[in-house]
C-alpha cells in the first residue's frame, strides 16, 4: 500500500493542469477586452436612442486589432453577432485576420441567407455553445477550411448585455466574441508544460482527440478509445482541465 | 560510367537544374490556385465579383506579380475567373448557380483518358486514406454534417436540371468533408483541387443522367463506416466509390467525345 506514488502523480498533475488552464485563461482574458468593449459600445448606442449599425460595430476594429497583436498564436478576432443585435443584418461580423504582411485584414464570409454557400454560423458549436449554455468554449482542434485554412481552436464567449434603460428587460444575448487559435503557434506552449511532467502525459479533448502529448504513444490529432479514467489501467491520474474547455489531462501509469 | 562521373566533376548538370528550379515557381503559383480556388469553392466570392487588382492581390497573398499572373492564368482555364479588358476590365469571379455546361463539355473532351484516369489516380489515393483517418478521427459533429450533405445531394436530384449547381456542391462539399474530418490539412488542400477539377465534370448532364440517389447512397455509406469508427470499410468504400466514378467519367467522356 505505497501511496506515495501516486500522491506524487497527483501533485504533478495539479501544476500542469493548472499552467494548461492558465494558457486558456490567458486568450479569453483578451476576449474579456473585446466583449467589455462591445457592451460599452452598445450601451452608448442605446444612450443616444441609436441602434447598433455595422459602422458603429466597426469601430471595436482597433481593440481587437490590439488584441490580436498580444495573442501571437490568434489567427484572428473578433464578434460575431446574434440576429437582430446590428442594425439590418440577420448575421453579422467584424472579424479580423492576421494578414501575410503583417497587417489585419477583414475576414469576408458569405452571409447572404438567399445563398447556398451561406456561412451559418447560427449552426456551429463555438456560437450554439455560449448561446444556449451560457459559458464559453473551446471548440477543436480542427481544420478551419472556412476561415483561417489551418489547425485551430476557436474560442469563444457569450456576450451579454443587462439593459438598465429598460425597467424589467431581461439580459440580451448580443452574440459572441472569439478568437481562432493556431494550433502551429499554441502547441509549443502545450508540449512544454506536458514535458516538464515527469511521466507520460497527454492532453485530450472532450470527445478523446489528442491535443499534445509528450511521449510518440499519442499522436496529435487522434483518438483514444476512451476518456482516460485515473486508474483504467493505462493512466494513473487524469483530471479536467476547467476554463470551460472540456479537456482532459492525463498521465500514464509507470 | 566512372569515367562519365569524372568527366563531369562538378561540372552542372543541365537535366537536374532543370528538373527543379521551375518547381520552386510553381509551388507558390500552385498555392495561390489552390487558395483562391478553395475561397471560391466556398463561396467566399460571389459570382461576377471583381477581385483586388493584381498588385493589391499579389501583396494580400504575399507573393510577386509574376506569381499572381501565373496562378490567375491556371484559374482562367479552370473556368473559375474571367478577365476582361478596358474601362470596366478586371478579374472576375465565375461562380453561376449551374455551371456553363458547353464549356465544361470543352474540357471534358481535351482530357485524354490517361490524364482522367491519373486524376483518379491520386483522388484514389487522397479520399481513401482521407476516410479512413476520418473514421479514426471524426468529431461527431462531422459526422453529422457527412450524413446532412448525403440527404442534400440526393434532394437535389428531385429538382431536375436546375438542380445541377446544387448537385456539384453537395457532392464536392461532402468529400472535402471527410478530409477536413481527418484533421489533416494537406490532405484538404488536395481534396479541394481534385474538386475543383472533377466535380463538375461528374455531373454534366447527358443521357442517361448519372443517377445522384446512387451517388448519394455511396456517400451515405462512407459516412456511415465513418461513424461507426470502422476505418478500413471506410476506406474501401472510399476507393470503390472513386473507381465508379472514374467509370462514369470515362462513359460520360466517351459520350461527349462521340457527339463530336
Amino acid at each position: 500500500m505505497d501511496e506515495t506514488v501516486p500522491m506524487t502523480c497527483e501533485r504533478e498533475l495539479g501544476v500542469a493542469l493548472g499552467r494548461v488552464r492558465a494558457e486558456l485563461e490567458d486568450v479569453f482574458g483578451h476576449l474579456d477586452q473585446v466583449a467589455a468593449a462591445l457592451v460599452a459600445e452598445r450601451t452608448s448606442c442605446r444612450r443616444a436612442g441609436e441602434e447598433l449599425t455595422p459602422d458603429r460595430l466597426a469601430r471595436l476594429r482597433d481593440v481587437i486589432q490590439s488584441q490580436l497583436g498580444k495573442l501571437p498564436a490568434a489567427a484572428g478576432a473578433g464578434v460575431v453577432a446574434a440576429p437582430g443585435v446590428v442594425a439590418g443584418r440577420e448575421r453579422h461580423l467584424e472579424w479580423w485576420q492576421r494578414g501575410a504582411g503583417g497587417g489585419y485584414t477583414p475576414l469576408r464570409l458569405n452571409l447572404d441567407q438567399a445563398s447556398i454557400d451561406l456561412y451559418d454560423y447560427l449552426d456551429m458549436d463555438w456560437f450554439t455553445v455560449p448561446r444556449t449554455l451560457h459559458r464559453r468554449c473551446v471548440y477543436g482542434p480542427y481544420i478551419d477550411f472556412t476561415c483561417a485554412d489551418r489547425y485551430v481552436l476557436t474560442m469563444t464567449m457569450p456576450v451579454v448585455a443587462g439593459d438598465r434603460a429598460v425597467a424589467g428587460a431581461s439580459p440580451q444575448f448580443l452574440g459572441v466574441v472569439g478568437a481562432d487559435i493556431a494550433m502551429s503557434h499554441f502547441e509549443p506552449g502545450l508540449l512544454s508544460i506536458l514535458r516538464s511532467v515527469p511521466a507520460a502525459a497527454v492532453l485530450v479533448t472532450a470527445d478523446r482527440r489528442v491535443i499534445a502529448a509528450n511521449t510518440p504513444q499519442w499522436i496529435a490529432g487522434r483518438r483514444l478509445g476512451c476518456l482516460p479514467r485515473a486508474g483504467d489501467g493505462t493512466f494513473e491520474a487524469a483530471a479536467d482541465v476547467g476554463a470551460d474547455s472540456g479537456w482532459v489531462l492525463a498521465l500514464a501509469a509507470t | 560510367m566512372s569515367a562519365d562521373m569524372s568527366a563531369n566533376g562538378s561540372q552542372p548538370r543541365a537535366g537536374a537544374a532543370s528538373l527543379i528550379s521551375p518547381l520552386a515557381a510553381a509551388g507558390r503559383a500552385d498555392e495561390v490556385v489552390q487558395r483562391v480556388s478553395q475561397a471560391i469553392q466556398r463561396g467566399l466570392f460571389v459570382d461576377g465579383e471583381q477581385l483586388p487588382t493584381e498588385v493589391e492581390f499579389a501583396a494580400q497573398l504575399g507573393v510577386s506579380a509574376m506569381t499572381l499572373r501565373e496562378a490567375l492564368a491556371v484559374l482562367r482555364q479552370l473556368g473559375l475567373v474571367e478577365t476582361r479588358r478596358g474601362r470596366t476590365g478586371g478579374t472576375f469571379v465565375r461562380r453561376p448557380p449551374s455551371p456553363p455546361v458547353g464549356s465544361l463539355r470543352e474540357r471534358l473532351r481535351s482530357l485524354t483518358a490517361t490524364a482522367l484516369r491519373d486524376l483518379a489516380d491520386e483522388q484514389f489515393a487522397v479520399s481513401g486514406a482521407a476516410a479512413k483517418l476520418a473514421a479514426e478521427r471524426a468529431p461527431a459533429v462531422s459526422v453529422r454534417r457527412l450524413l446532412g450533405l448525403s440527404d442534400q445531394l440526393e434532394k437535389a436530384s428531385e429538382l431536375g436540371s436546375p438542380g445541377l449547381g446544387a448537385r456539384i456542391r453537395a457532392d464536392s462539399r461532402f468529400h472535402i468533408e471527410v478530409a477536413v474530418a481527418s484533421q489533416s490539412e494537406r490532405l484538404t488542400r488536395l481534396e479541394v483541387t481534385l474538386q475543383t477539377q472533377l466535380a463538375e465534370l461528374l455531373w454534366l448532364p447527358h443521357d442517361p443522367e448519372l443517377d445522384a440517389v446512387e451517388v448519394a447512397c455511396e456517400h451515405r455509406s462512407i459516412a456511415t463506416a465513418i461513424a461507426a469508427e470502422d476505418g478500413d470499410l471506410a476506406r474501401t468504400l472510399a476507393e470503390r466509390h472513386v473507381e465508379h466514378n472514374l467509370r462514369r467519367l470515362t462513359l460520360l467522356r466517351l459520350a461527349v467525345v462521340e457527339a463530336g
